[in-house]
């Protein structure tokens, strides 16, 4: 038998501000955007790695304290992460390098390096101990972090799953050559808390998501639409149809109102 | 009624280039005992590594190129066939030289997406979709787990998987700026073992759905997890491991006593072994298969290197032969584990892979022979 998914809770670093449940709160005065966002803006506690996180980990671990701060995963539930990361580590690899190039290369510094390493704290903070999918790919990651976390969950191997997505390209850095033409520069972080098991207090909001192979001639919808999208239909709790196509992944998701 | 299905997710076709060659070459040596590691320094790095046999594999363009014959992609659907990239930082010359001369590489941008786009051009798989995963260590193990996955549910008909992980300064600066990597080489398990030692690596296996025939080699089951406990180390209980290779032995519906062998991640660093002598115990009690690790042959090779290993394991199966662990001779970990100190036979038809990455990650996949 099909599991049914819901929605159950997100959180999103926008250039707007940090959207959740609740709904969306403005960047401060002096912030920019999602690179300068703050522990306190999404965590109401202190956690002592937060200082030392590089942008692209600093930036999930935020998308996915907005979405699991006031949340409850059941306890005994496995739970699962997936992060699309289009540019991968880029930005910190180019840190690492430098210090390299100081003659003082930096392990912490090293480790971030690792596209992976994005999901090390939320896993350690949040006690996510299930499977762990990392995409690294095209501008469409994100939808595919999405497509693999579905799976984990219809084959029963997660109960619940984060899937994020996060772009994590500092405007000034010096990766833009590295980037190729079509990238995308803009900082942003997504997290949504997929379940079969709606818990009380959370969205419930039912999803049927279906994924096919890309067409090579579709344009090149990256994962900032399409997540966008789906945010703003949640934020107003809205039922309706996000439909993305790149050149590897098309999506369909509807959203179904909740249970 | 319809008949039941005995379709199985079958490891058609494997290829492997690292220290002691092809996958041929590879398996062959490993069952004479023989190593790939060479003595430092490695970029400067007072560290023993274990190079490409042949130094010309070094490029991402040239392993592809070499491996692409070890599969069969010409009767492959391109409308249904998906490609899988799996790396830690695979080829990532591209990046140092950029850092030295702010010239941009031209075959392909350090992007791991990039080098996917470049690799699956090279090898001409005729696929629908690619997927780049980059989860550490353990990329190659989830490729073939997420690979499974999508042929079981029918979204795709078949999955070819292709890995590289290089040895490269970045790699061995970082390694050393973490004090793991062993002067004079990995020794898995042993009491002696004082860190891990990098190594070249690339893989490709082509994975269909089909009722398999005997002596085809089956993905049966896989299974992954986090330790949820430290960025870099592993838990010292051994948890996460045993979690998932509990999960890949669910999946693939046996029991530990199933299994004839245990192909280790066996890094040879003091809480790698450690720990992961902590998961076999909890898993298997009293009744411990034959385990082995090849990186005191092959180095650690990183994200492609549980893709590598895995087509090892497969070949080992197929031969029914337990590989000897180099650099191996006294165990040092508290568990009896019967660690592989020479080649032997396999009593049963099936292997345990067991990986493990940075972050936490936990990776294991479950091999059978069909009868």
């Amino acid at each position: 038998m099909k599991r049914r998914i819901f929605i159950d809770s997100f959180g999103a670093l926008l250039p707007e501000g940090i959207a959740g449940p609740s709904g969306t709160r403005p960047w401060d005065a002096g912030q920019a955007g999602p690179h300068d966002v703050r522990r306190d803006q999404v965590l109401e506690k202190p956690y002592v790695n937060f200082g030392k996180l590089m942008l692209p980990d600093k930036l999930a671990f935020c998308a996915a304290a907005a979405a699991l701060s006031r949340y409850a995963i059941a306890d005994g539930q496995t739970a699962a992460v997936t992060l699309g990361i289009p540019a991968g580590s880029l930005s910190t690899d180019l840190r690492f390098m430098e210090s390299v190039r100081a003659g003082f290369p930096g392990p912490a510094v090293f480790s971030a390096t690792l596209p992976s390493s994005a999901i090390a704290d939320i896993a350690i903070y949040f006690g996510l101990k299930g499977p762990n999918r990392v995409v690294a790919g095209n501008a469409a990651s994100g939808l595919t972090a999405l497509e693999l976390a579905v799976s984990l969950l219809e084959t029963g191997k997660a109960a619940c799953a984060l899937s994020l997505s996060v772009n994590a390209v500092e405007a000034a850095d010096a990766a833009g050559p590295l980037l190729g033409p079509a990238a995308d520069r803009l900082c942003r972080a997504y997290a949504f808390l997929l379940t079969t098991m709606p818990q009380p207090g959370g969205l419930g909001t039912e999803m049927e998501a279906s994924f096919a192979a890309g067409d090579n001639g579709a344009a090149h919808a990256c994962d900032e639409l399409y997540f966008t999208d789906l945010v703003r239909l949640l934020t107003a709790q809205k039922s309706g149809r996000v439909v993305a196509a790149s050149c590897d992944v098309a999506a369909t998701l509807s959203l179904l109102k909740g249970p | 009624m319809t008949a039941p299905s005995h379709k199985a997710v079958v490891l058609e076709e494997g290829g492997v280039l690292c220290g002691l060659g092809s996958l041929e070459e590879t398996v062959t040596d490993l069952f004479d005992g023989a190593s790939a590691i060479v003595p430092g320094p490695c970029f400067g790095v007072p560290a023993a590594y274990a190079p490409f046999k042949d130094p010309s594999w070094r490029g991402l363009a040239t392993a592809a190129e070499t491996l692409a014959p070890c599969i069969d992609t010409s009767g492959l659907d391109k409308n249904t066939t998906a490609f899988i990239f799996c790396a830690a930082k695979g080829d990532i010359s591209g990046l140092e030289k950029f850092c030295e001369s702010g010239t941009p590489p031209e075959a392909f941008l350090p992007l791991l997406s990039s080098q996917a786009d470049y690799a699956e051009k090279l090898l001409c798989v005729p696929a629908c979709r690619t997927i780049v995963i980059s989860d550490a260590c353990a990329s190659g193990a989830t490729g073939v787990e997420i690979g499974r996955e999508m042929l079981v549910s029918g979204r795709a008909s078949s999955v070819v998987l292709f890995g590289f992980d290089g040895i490269s300064r970045f790699v061995a600066t970082g390694f050393h700026a973490l004090s793991a990597l062993s002067p004079a080489g990995a020794r898995p398990f042993d009491a002696g073992r004082d860190g891990l030692t990098m190594g070249d690596g690339a893989g490709i296996a082509l994975l269909t759905f089909r009722e398999p025939f005997a002596d085809d080699i089956v993905v049966a089951g896989a299974g992954s997890s986090n330790d949820a406990n430290h960025r870099t180390g592993p838990s010292r209980t051994g948890d996460g491991l045993f979690r998932a290779a509990r999960a890949a032995l669910s999946d693939a519906g046996m029991q530990p006593c199933d299994i004839g062998s245990v192909k280790c991640h066996g890094t040879a660093t003091n809480y790698n072994d450690a720990m992961e002598a902590k998961a076999i115990a909890g898993l298997f009690g009293d009744e411990i298969p034959p385990c082995f690790s090849v990186k005191g042959a092959l180095g650690h090779t990183s994200g492609a290197g549980s893709l590598l290993e895995i087509c090892v394991a497969a070949e080992c199966l197929r031969r029914r032969l337990v590989p000897p662990t180099a650099g191996f001779s006294l165990l040092g970990v508290d568990e009896p584990v019967p660690v592989s100190a020479s080649c032997q036979q396999l009593r049963k038809n099936s292997m345990l892979c067991l990986s493990a990455g940075f972050g936490g990650i936990n990776a294991a996949v479950v091999l059978r022979e069909a009868q």
